[in-house]
Parts: structure tokens; sequence; C-alpha cells
């Protein structure tokens, strides 16, 4: 799409906020960063993670090498008890290249765990960027490929947040560098405890509801993660369990591998059948976004008068499909319920980045976009 | 069901009916009865500690008034009256109602993060109490609701005169009662919930007001067709490991106060306490105002060992009752499944073994005469314990090598150069005998040196769950698959003894490879370590530990300092607690000292073809340990 007339999609009346969102890929990515960032009216401000992943950079060094942009970026350093050197070298190494790509930075530390081993991650995050603004800044771009699902949650929240609350038409972005491959590479020790999201608990916690809502859970599979997912749905406790596989996929039978995995060696504590399936495309975060929206929209008016219906959702998978899932958490207040990354382990010494990452863009917020958009839903009055 | 042994039933039961059907009543007369005669389990703080897998939010569940209801709908049931009894002994039921209104509130990472507030202590605090107290309040209230009661039937009985305490929390009708948990429940939301905690003076009024049902509410009263039920009031609130050290400490203290009238418990791990406090437990049970009940305790383990295998064999019965296979051929007692008579060595083993004990009689000069000996106590022993040859021959070996290290200064003494030794057959320094530590000895020298089955029986089965509910079904389960694969084919309905030990030890070696937790791979590291050397000694002729090391034991001084001198270690030694792959046995007096028995996890005995009977430790120390780790430099 690259860069659409604005008033074109002004006048679309969406059925969903992002429904008709601004989206590139690829190249339409490349070119678009290039036409739409090299402006010299624009001050950007790039929220990006500095750590061992290989496409931590890739969106900086594009943004660093425009001639006309005001740019400066936060870098996010997350700091976990558990570190493997190996990965701290790349780390480092990763933020050296994005100090010099950007060299007007800032890095935030973000503490994952507590002394405890309690998750502070979001909390800390969110924190951090609070106290660091967006200053005067008329786009803002978080980049998640590098940061964790806990940490980019509530960072992208509290922009959007800010954003909707200043209505001064500040423009968010959120890019993606998509390789499902070095994703299965990247294997995770899970905490202990699953937690909701900071900022993403949905009002699950709260009690004076009244008739329990139906909850339905809808878990994201990833390689390695089914002991991860096991525990989730101990906490979560979901009337119906819906998993999301990824079709289509880079690798056709990804899915099929996914559910074989889950499935073996014991079975699943939830019934399973091929209903119980969703299907969102691996590259287009707003195929699982738009899914979401309809089954909410579908299980609303059927559970309402028994304590209606409430979605759930944990996307352990790829960043792509979990911005989709943001999208909707967003919109409607869902909660996200996770296991944080106790410590990660790279497999394999193979090339750091294969062939060039697929990048994904998503506008979000600002001038594509009028005012009389479905609002984002919010149970917390502050 | 498929094999509800594969993961605890109860955790995925969340109907109440079915949930009453698989749960055992034997724990509540283990831990919680005794303190129920003394009276202490309501009218003072309860704290439940335990493992993972202990049973404790199961035991707890039984307090809830749901479960409890459905227990009393259906009190004509039969498999249901060993609960009610227990029930009623602990407190729960009296005449045939409930006598008290429990409900659980977990204390998710919610109430951990008021700990990460810019505010003070006092505040924090204030806040997460206050927010207990009004889902306390709307729990009591939603259940009853949920039983069918109006809230005109609901009355909050103030203590005493606490009428303004009453106007404080909602007035004197429920549905203003429940309104204002409601308002403070939603204005302290908004303050957690915030993405950006606000600043002190923008915290809502009704989040920072003092809100205190617990220091009013003395009873509730439900009426139902002209009859009034007095309820005490009880919260239970699980999973307080979550909690920050200092706020576990604070809450704690807060509803440690007697003025407090409902009924308070608090279900935790041992990682609740910090690395320090984890391995140093027993400071705690010093406090009068609080009862303690620990689910995996340190002291009393016999008279422990017993209970729980009650307890699971009770388990595994109503497990089996829920799989059609076996209920169907009325097969609930899983100990008539499991053989425990191993069939001998074959021929050519056994011969290996007898010319193998021949040779350690020539190598340990044992005398014919003295063989001969030997032999009748072995053959003595073995008669009454139903030993097959190889056994005997085993124990005798045993006896050969402890014969020949208790008379070795004897043979020191000796004059080769005597022409008048005719013969050399001196009495031992002590006397030689043969018992049950020689037995098993002997059992797992025939394990590992001819793959003798050692693991068999419901005991063994339930030994190897180190008293932990979730081990035990873990590792029943692939005996249980076994059987009803078994019977499906119209196969023996037993398994061997070969069967339950190969099952066994595979299954816990993929347990052990499963781990997947904080620092797994470091405590995998730890305590194969440990299994190594305590299977080294093991394995040594004369069988010093009788059957053998399950434990480093560390002097109980130098372990109290370990927390500070070694703090990665003391953080993996948490978790390795926390899940099972050790316990900690201290002040453990022997050799007259105190030692802390680091001792294996049933899971790893099972690995590692370890004995599951207890005692046999490794003098070691601190350092010891850190060195399996790679070392870790010393703290200080």
């Amino acid at each position: 799409m690259i860069w659409p007339n604005c008033s074109a999609v002004s006048q679309m009346q969406p059925e969903y906020r992002w429904d008709l969102a601004v989206t590139n890929r690829k190249e339409n990515s490349r070119k678009f960063i290039s036409e739409y960032f090299n402006d010299a009216e624009r001050q950007v401000l790039l929220i990006a993670g500095a750590g061992f992943d290989p496409r931590a950079t890739i969106l900086a060094e594009q943004l660093g090498s425009l001639e006309f942009l005001q740019l400066r970026a936060a870098f996010i350093k997350e700091t976990r008890s558990e570190s493997d050197a190996r990965l701290q070298q790349l780390a480092s190494e990763n933020l050296a290249t994005l100090a010099e790509a950007i060299p007007n930075h800032e890095i935030l530390a973000v503490d994952i765990f507590g002394a405890d081993n309690s998750v502070t991650a979001g909390r800390s995050a969110a924190r951090a960027l609070h106290k660091f603004g967006l200053g005067d800044a008329t786009d803002v771009i978080v980049d998640i490929s590098a940061l964790s699902v806990g940490v980019s949650f509530p960072m992208i929240r509290w922009v959007l947040d800010t954003a909707i609350a200043s209505d001064n038409g500040l423009n968010v972005h959120i890019f993606v560098s998509h390789e499902p491959e070095l994703d299965s590479r990247i294997r995770s020790v899970p905490a202990e405890t699953p937690v909701a999201v900071h900022g993403f608990d949905g009002g699950m916690s709260l009690s004076a509801q009244g008739p329990k809502a139906a909850r339905l859970w809808m878990p994201q599979l990833a390689t390695g993660r089914t002991g991860a997912l096991r525990r989730i749905h101990d906490k979560v406790t979901p009337d119906e369990v819906c998993v999301i596989l990824p079709f289509p996929a880079a690798q056709t039978r990804h899915g099929d591998s996914l559910l074989e995995e889950l499935l073996e060696p014991d079975d699943v504590p939830w019934d399973m059948d091929s209903r119980s399936i969703v299907y969102a495309d691996e590259a287009d975060p707003l195929d699982l976004y738009r899914t979401i929206m309809r089954l909410h929209a579908l299980r609303e008016p059927v559970f309402a008068e028994t304590g209606g219906s409430q979605l759930i959702l944990s996307p352990v998978g790829s960043k792509v499909m979990a911005l989709g899932a943001l999208l909707a958490a967003l919109e409607l207040d869902l909660p996200v319920i996770y296991l944080e990354d106790f410590s990660y382990e790279l497999l394999d010494d193979g090339d750091s980045v294969g062939p060039a990452p697929d990048l994904m863009h998503v506008w979000l917020e600002g001038d594509p976009y009028t005012s009389n958009r479905p609002s984002v839903k919010r149970k917390a009055a502050l | 069901m498929a094999n509800p042994f594969e993961k605890r039933a109860t955790e995925y039961l969340r109907d109440d009916e079915a949930f009453l059907t698989v749960v055992s009543p034997e724990p509540l007369s283990t831990f919680f009865e005794k303190q129920a005669r003394e009276d202490k389990l309501f009218d003072r703080l309860v704290m439940i500690i335990g493992t993972p897998g202990s049973g404790k939010t199961t035991m707890a569940r039984l307090f809830q008034y749901p479960t409890i209801r459905t227990l009393l709908r259906n009190e004509s049931l039969e498999s249901h009256r060993p609960l009610i009894a227990s029930l009623s002994e602990c407190g729960a039921i009296a005449d045939g109602h409930p006598s008290l209104i429990g409900a659980r509130i977990p204390l998710e990472s919610e109430y951990r993060e008021f700990w990460e507030f810019p505010y003070s202590d006092d505040l924090k605090l204030g806040l997460m109490t206050a927010l207990i107290q009004a889902r306390a309040v709307l729990g009591w209230i939603n259940d009853l609701r949920d039983a069918g009661y109006e809230m005109s039937d609901i009355k909050f009985v103030p203590r005493g005169n606490a009428d303004a305490a009453s106007d404080a929390i909602g007035g004197a009708r429920t549905e203003d009662i429940r309104a204002k948990a409601a308002e403070i429940e939603l204005a302290i939301y908004n303050v957690s919930a915030a993405l950006v905690p606000p600043e002190v003076e923008s915290i809502p009024s009704a989040a920072a007001t003092a809100y205190r049902p617990f220091d009013v509410i003395e009873q509730i009263t439900v009426k139902r067709d002209n009859t009034v039920l007095a309820l005490r009031p009880l919260i239970i609130l699980d999973d307080a490991h979550t909690l920050h050290q200092t706020q576990f400490d604070l809450m704690r203290r807060w509803l440690a106060r007697r003025e407090l009238r409902v009924g308070r418990w608090v279900i935790t791990r041992f990682d609740a306490l910090t690395p320090r406090q984890v391995l140093l437990s027993p400071g705690l049970s010093g406090d009068r105002e609080i009862t303690y009940i620990r689910m995996q305790g340190d002291s009393g383990r016999a008279g422990e060992r017993t209970a729980f295998r009650k307890m699971a064999k009770d388990i595994s019965s109503r497990y089996l009752r829920r799989m059609d296979t076996f209920s169907r051929r009325g097969l609930t007692d899983l100990r008539s499944m499991l053989a425990t008579n191993s069939d001998p060595l074959p021929a050519g083993k056994l011969e290996q073994l007898r010319k193998h004990v021949d040779s350690v009689q020539r190598r340990t000069g044992v005398s014919a005469a003295r063989r001969r000996e030997l032999e009748g106590l072995v053959a003595k022993y073995w008669s009454k314990n139903g030993g097959n040859p190889d056994l005997q021959l085993a124990s005798l070996e045993i006896l050969m090598e402890r014969y020949q290290r208790r008379t070795r200064s004897r043979a020191g003494e000796l004059d080769i150069f005597d022409d008048g030794i005719t013969s050399f057959d001196p009495e031992p320094s002590k006397p030689i005998s043969m018992d049950a530590g020689v037995a098993d000895g002997a059992r797992v020298h025939l394990l590992h040196s001819y793959d003798r089955p050692y693991y068999s029986g419901i005991d063994a089965l339930c030994d190897a769950g180190s008293e932990n509910a979730e081990q035990f079904l873990l590792l029943a389960s692939v005996l249980v698959g076994q059987l009803e694969t078994k019977l499906i084919r119209g196969r023996d309905l037993t398994l061997t003894t070969k069967e339950q030990d190969r099952l066994l030890r595979e299954r816990a070696t993929d347990l052990v490879r499963d781990w997947d937790f904080p620092h797994a791979r470091k405590v995998r590291t730890l305590v194969d370590g440990i299994a190594e050397q305590c299977l080294r000694k093991s394995l040594e002729p004369n069988a010093p530990l009788k059957g053998g090391a399950i434990a480093f034991g560390i002097l109980q001084s130098e372990f109290e300092a370990l927390p500070s001198s070694h703090p990665e270690l003391a953080q993996v030694l948490q978790f390795a607690v926390a899940y099972n792959a050790i316990g900690l046995v201290q002040d453990y007096g022997t050799k007259n000292q105190k030692w802390c028995l680091v001792e294996l996890g049933g899971a790893l005995l099972l690995k590692h073809g370890l004995t599951l009977s207890r005692g046999g430790f490794l003098e070691r120390s601190v350092d010891d340990l850190a060195e399996l780790l790679g070392g870790e430099p010393d703290a200080a």
C-alpha cells in the first residue's frame, strides 16, 4: 500500500478500528520508509529493542541512513538475571550498531524480573517510557522485532493511549522484521507463573462482574511452547479453547507440525477437534486481528444473557501474528496471558539473518485516519 | 477421561461433583484434624506450606462453600461419607450443614505488583489489604447468591458494638455492603491496572479510604424457610509465594492479629520465603499466633511416609474408578495389579553370581566355616522375607566384604613368618548381622550388576512420589497406562516387577529431562552430580550405608550461611526444592552433630537406580555443592 491518499482512507467507515489500517510489506515497507520518513518536517522517535536478536538493527539502520529525517531513539535494553554470555555479546554488538545508526539516542534499561523473580517487565517498560516521554515527535515508531511481548505490548498501549488522549495527530507506526525460521531458532525457558501482560488484564481479575463470562482462550501455537501453553491453560481455566495456527505460512506444513507437537506425547488438557482451530495468515497481522474481532462479535449476543463472553489471548508465537492479537486486545481491552521468558537460547550458529527478513509495517494512528473510527474500549478509568 | 493419572484430575475438574469423586480425604486427617481438635484452624492465621503438587489447593478447595454444599447435597453417596466425616472433624460441617463459608482468593501477580508502586509501604499494604477484603466480601456474597439465597436472606453480623464500622463497609444491608465492596475493588483495580500508577494525590478517594471488613464481620447468617444458619467466614489466600518478601511479611503480620474475626488461611510454597528462608524454615514454627500446616515437612518423616502411602492408595482407587476399563471389571485396587515377587535371575546369570561370590570369598579370606556361618545368617533372614537365591548370594557377598573390613586390623597383627599359624579366622571387631539394610543393599547391587528389578509394588511407587501427590500420579500414570493396554488385549492383569521397574525408570528419566522451569538446567546438573556420587557409594561392595546414599549431608551451621556465602547456589536450590528435585531435611542429628540433608527427590532416585530408603548420606560441604555447578566465587 505504501502511503495512501489520506482523504480516500478517511472516507471509509471501517467496521473495526484497524480493519482498513495502512500496512506495508517487504519492498513496499522499504519504499515507505525512504519516502515517507525522509522528510525534514518530521520528527521521529524510534522505540526499539537492543537485544541479541539479529533483526534488532534492520529498521534503525534504514532510518539512520535517511538524509533529511530528524530522528532520535529510545533503545530498550531488556535485563534478565539469567543471561547467556554469547547472547550478551550479540546484544552488545547490536547496541553498538544501533548507536552508530542513530547517534541521538538514549538507552532505557528495563528489568524483566524483580529480585524475587516476579515479572516486572511491563510495568518497568511503561514507567521508563513515561519518564522518557514522546517530546515533540510527529511520528512514533515502535519496532517490536527485538522486543518481547511483555515489553512491547505495554509500550505500544502507552503510546496509543497518549496519542488518542493528546488528539494532536500523532502518527504511530509499528514495524516488525518477520522471519519465521529465525523465530523457531530462538528458544526460551519460561518463567514459572503465567501472568497478564501489564495493561492487558481486561478485567479478568474483577470479582464484581456478576455471572462469570464464557471464556474462550485463543493460544497461538509455536515450536517448543507446549509446556508453557499447558501452564497458561491451567491458569486461564477456559470454557473453550481455539488454537491459532499459521496458514498460509512460509513452510506450508508448519501448522501441522505445531499440532503434532501439541498433541504428543500426552493428550491436551482440553477437548480438541477440527472446529477448535483458527487459521491466520502468518505474514498478515490484520488477518488474525479481523478473525478475533469477528469471533468476538459473534459470541457477544450469544452469551449476553448469561454473563457475557470473554476472549483471552496468548500470543506466544510469531511476532507478526502477535501483532494481530495485540490490535484486537487494544481495541476490545482483551486479556493477554503469557509466560515471560526467563532466559533465551539461540540454536545453531548458522547465518544470523538469512534472506532479508520481511519488514512489516502497520500504521496505527495518525494522518490516514479520521476520528470516527470505532474507539478503543477501556475498563480502567485512569 | 483418557488417563486421569496423566495430570492431576482435580485441576481439570471444575465441576465440584466430579472433583469430589476423586479427591481423597486422607490429607484432611493427616494435616487438618489435629489442628481442628485443638481449635486452631479458624480463630487465627493458618499458614499451609508445601511444594507444588503436594495438594494444598486441593485441600483448600474442600473448605470452599460451593464444594461443601455440593458434598452435602449428595451426602447419601457412599463415596462422599468419608469426606463428610473428615470435614465434620475439621469443623467445616455441623449437623449436616456447612458451618463456615470459605472463599478462595488466588494472590496472583496483580497483588505482587502493588509492591512496584512508587508509594509508601503503608499505602501499598493498605491498597492490597483493602482489595483482598473487598474481594472476600464479594466472594462470600457471590457464593451465597449462587446457592440460591436472595440478598435479603443474607446478613453480615458485626462484632460487638461495631455499628460505626459497619457504616464504613457499606452499612447493614447486604446490597449496600456488596456495592461498597464493588466500588472499592474497581477503584483499586483502576490504580493497579493503570499502565503508569497515578501520583499519590491522584489516587481515587475510594481506593485510599480505610476499608476493613475483616475487623468488623463476626459472622454471616443466611435464612431459608424460617431457618437461620450461622456461618463463620473464612478467607483462603492461595499462592502467597508470589508476593514480595516484605509484602508477605507485612500481610502475615496483618492477618496474624487476633482481633480479626474471620478465619484466614494463607497457602504458600516453600520458595515463597526467599532463598534464605526456604532453606531455614524451622525458625517460623515458633510463632504461636499462627498455625503452621506443612504438607511436606521435615519432622516425623516415617509417619509422613506412612500417611502418604495411605493417601496415595486412596487416590489411585478413586482415579481407577473413573476409568471404564478398570471400573467395569471392578479393578480399583492398584496394589493387587503390581507384582512384588521378582523371578529369580536366569540360570546363566545366577551361575555368574555364584562364581563371583566364590571369588569374593577367596579375596576376602573368609574361611569355609565362616562362610557357612554367614550363610546361616542370610538363610535365616530370607526364609522369613521370601528371598530368592540371587538375593541370598548378594547378601552373602556384602557380609563377607564387611567381615574383611572388620578383621583388617587383626590381619595386620599377624606375624607372617610365624610357622605356627595354620588357619586365620578371627572374630570381627563388630558382629556381622543380616538385616533389612543389607537386604536393601543386595537389591541395589543386583539392580546395577544384573538388571534385577528393584522398583516394584505399590509401596515403592508411593515412596518414589516423595510425599507429593502430583509426582505420585505422574509416575503411576505410566503403570496404569500399561495395565490398561494389557486389559484391553485380554492379557495378564498384573505388571511384573520387570515391567514396573523399566516403566518407572523410563518415566522418571523423561520427567527429569522435561523439567521446564527457571534454572532447570543448573538444577539438573546439580542433582545429577549428587546422584552420581551417591551411586558410587551405594555400589561399594560392603554396602556401608545399607541400601545406599541418597543425599549430601552438610553441617547445619555451614548450610545456614549458604544464602550469603553462595547466592547463586541458593537460587538454584530454591527452585530445586520448589520442584521436588530435592528435599531439605534440616537439623538432622547424627554422629553427634546437626546436618542439613540435601536429599534427592523420587524421580532422581528412580532415574539413577538409588535406594528408596532414607537416611544414607555423604558428608559434604557447601563448596562441594557449588563445585557441581562449575564452582561459584565466594560471595565474600
